[in-house]
């Protein structure tokens, strides 16, 4: 029973975790470039509802579609003002850049809502106490409405990628660019609505864990870390199996947290990547085999 | 080139040396801080090595610095272990990691190794942080000083000038690597990896070297900052360590040794100026990152050549003149 306690929270972290690490698919397909600033946006995430519930009023569904709006916007001046100019130049730049946009938004939120991380006390359900009983097991009704959300998010994305004039542009532009050039689309423009969907992403991650955590501070490395873990335990490449391995990690991870002692989820969580990269960099979902590097 | 490497670290070096000779005990403060400029140096350094030499990248360089000062401070508190003895077994651990990580490297690139690194760093943090035996979240104090065949160093002079000895004997043997045989064989892996093994270098051995001597520096930072200070804890070796590290080595430029050694010394005492603004410092180092690798990827080192070829385009008038003058006269 108290393992069955563990997976389910780790269901919730892992749910969180999944458009986190489809934003890692996104910009690395769209741009080939691992976005190491991507679990700083999460920690805006939070930030940024607590923000729009100073002017929206206190309803999180709100915060949560503003929170969101915005952290579209910050992604598109992201990736016009920073990541375009670094396309096509050595990785050690792509990769410099990035970690250095990570420590500008880690500062930055630190600057604006102060360096310890604040107390989240709103609840999608509208009481965080709310319990379901299924079947003898209870669950938090908000833990539910997170399940929902991201499970409705990433079946619209898949939607929009697949059945959608646009998103097939998205992905012949990240395919193939020269292709996707001669046949009309505008590949800087799809490129930016990556990274700013991607981005859009992990605020609204950001959004949904700040009631089971807190908002701001230092969440957002070991975000970034094990949202990665599960990118590449998904294989890059495919956007259900990213989900699938972030997933597996919040399992893993809160299940380490249990049975060995709390303070050993983040090694853990940062151990299991270590060995997916060395082990079976392609993931357990990669449909291509692809050589790392 | 290869003298005005010698030459611009000479420089440094003397200057660094003759502050340390002759600073007054009322200094003993801007001793303190530039004795933690060294421990930062010796690490910048190795990282250069790294990031300049084989464009291998590390985020999680600090790690091994902590392993080799908890390594070391756990060795000679615990156990009672003399200063050397201790410092050997530390640097030794830290480069043993280096060589797991470096062979590592050879599987992954560019992000990939980032990425590895950084969630290096994240696990010897994390590790540091939750063991008990070596204090927790809480660290170590009273780490016995450092003590060399019976001569403990213990005033701040002393520790002053031994760290920047390290750090010079660092500095020399990384710089003369690089203007070796061995210096161009890592130039030639960095350019092309594939042209380089073709040309007959083995190039895994290279890439795992760098990373042992980048390991193996990190680890004596380690060991004697744990000493110097007489106590570790585990936040001085968070991940964020790790990048301020890496904004050292890109102000100071990518490929120049003396730059890491300025750079260093500059990100360390600036702050010291301006205690005002210290709220602001670290993202101002962040943006400074950013737009140093996007528009100025040379940094210090660079900027040092630029300033040498302005004064020559100063003087170009007074030449200029010089030379119609002369038919004149």
């Amino acid at each position: 029973m108290e393992n069955l306690h563990h997976v389910v929270s780790g269901i919730t972290i892992g749910m969180v975790s999944g458009p986190v690490a489809l934003g890692y698919h996104l910009i690395f397909r769209a741009t080939q470039i691992i976005d190491f600033s991507q679990g700083e946006k999460v920690a805006l995430g939070g930030l940024l509802a607590l923000s729009a519930m100073l002017v929206v009023g206190d309803d999180l569904w709100l915060a949560l579609i503003v929170a969101t709006l915005v952290g579209f916007a910050i992604g598109w001046v992201y990736e016009w003002g920073i990541l375009r100019r670094t396309y096509g130049r050595e990785q050690v730049v792509q990769i410099i850049a990035t970690v250095g946009v990570a420590q500008i938004f880690y500062q930055g939120h630190g600057l604006i809502w102060g360096a310890s991380a604040i107390p989240f006390s709103h609840s999608l359900s509208g009481n965080p106490q709310a319990v379901l009983e299924l079947g003898g097991a209870r669950l938090l009704a908000d833990r539910l409405w997170v399940w929902g959300l991201v499970i409705l998010v990433v079946g619209l994305l898949h939607v929009y990628f697949e059945r959608t004039r646009h998103g097939q542009a998205m992905i012949a532009a990240a395919d193939n660019r020269l292709g996707a050039q001669l046949s009309g689309i505008d590949v800087g423009r799809m490129r930016s609505q990556a990274v700013a969907v991607a981005t859009a992403l992990a605020v609204l991650g950001g959004v949904v864990i700040a009631p089971f955590t807190l908002a701001g501070g230092s969440i957002g490395l070991p975000i970034a870390v094990k949202a990665f873990a599960g990118a590449m335990i998904g294989g890059l490449y495919s956007p259900l199996g990213v989900v699938a391995g972030s997933l597996l990690v919040g399992i893993i991870e809160s299940l380490a947290a249990g049975l060995i002692s709390y303070g050993y989820r983040d090694p853990v969580a940062f151990g299991l990547l270590l060995v997916v990269l060395l082990v079976r960099p392609s993931g357990l979902f990669g449909r291509r085999l692809t050589r790392v590097g | 080139m290869r003298s005005r490497a010698y030459a611009s670290l000479a420089l440094i070096f003397a200057a660094v040396f003759a502050f340390g000779a002759a600073a007054p005990s009322e200094h003993i403060y801007y001793l303190q801080v530039m004795s933690l400029a060294g421990i930062v140096a010796i690490q910048a350094i190795g990282l250069n090595l790294l990031l300049g030499g084989t464009g291998q990248i590390s985020l999680g360089q600090v790690g091994f610095m902590g392993v080799g000062a908890y390594t070391s401070g756990a060795l000679l508190k615990l156990a009672g272990w003399p200063f050397l003895l201790g410092f050997a077994v530390a640097v030794a651990f830290a480069a043993l990691l280096g060589l797991l990580v470096g062979y590592a490297a050879l599987r992954l690139r560019g992000h990939y190794l980032a990425m590895a690194t950084l969630a290096f760093g994240g696990i010897v943090f994390g590790l540091i942080h939750e063991i008990e035996l070596i204090g927790g979240p809480l660290g170590m104090l009273r780490i016995p000083p450092i003590d060399l065949f019976g001569w403990r160093f213990l005033s701040p002079q002393d520790k002053y000038l031994l760290i920047w000895a390290v750090t010079a004997l660092a500095a020399l043997a990384v710089i003369s690597l690089l203007h070796s045989r061995v210096g161009r064989a890592l130039a030639a892996i960095r350019e092309d990896e594939l042209a380089a093994a073709a040309m007959g270098i083995d190039v895994a051995r290279y890439k795992i070297g760098v990373f042992v001597i980048a390991a193996i520096l990190s680890g004596m930072a380690g060991a004697i900052y744990a000493s110097y200070l007489g106590g570790v804890a585990p936040l001085r070796f968070s991940i964020i360590e790790s990048i301020a590290l890496l904004i050292v080595v890109v102000i100071g430029g990518l490929g120049s040794i003396a730059g890491s050694v300025a750079a260093a010394i500059l990100l360390t005492v600036l702050p010291e100026f301006l205690r005002g603004y210290e709220a602001y410092r670290p993202i101002v180092y962040a943006v400074a990152l950013v737009a140093l690798i996007i528009l100025f990827p040379g940094g210090l080192g660079r900027l040092l050549q630029f300033a040498e070829g302005g004064i020559a385009w100063l003087l170009r008038p007074v030449r200029h003149l010089r030379a119609r003058r002369q038919p004149h006269g």
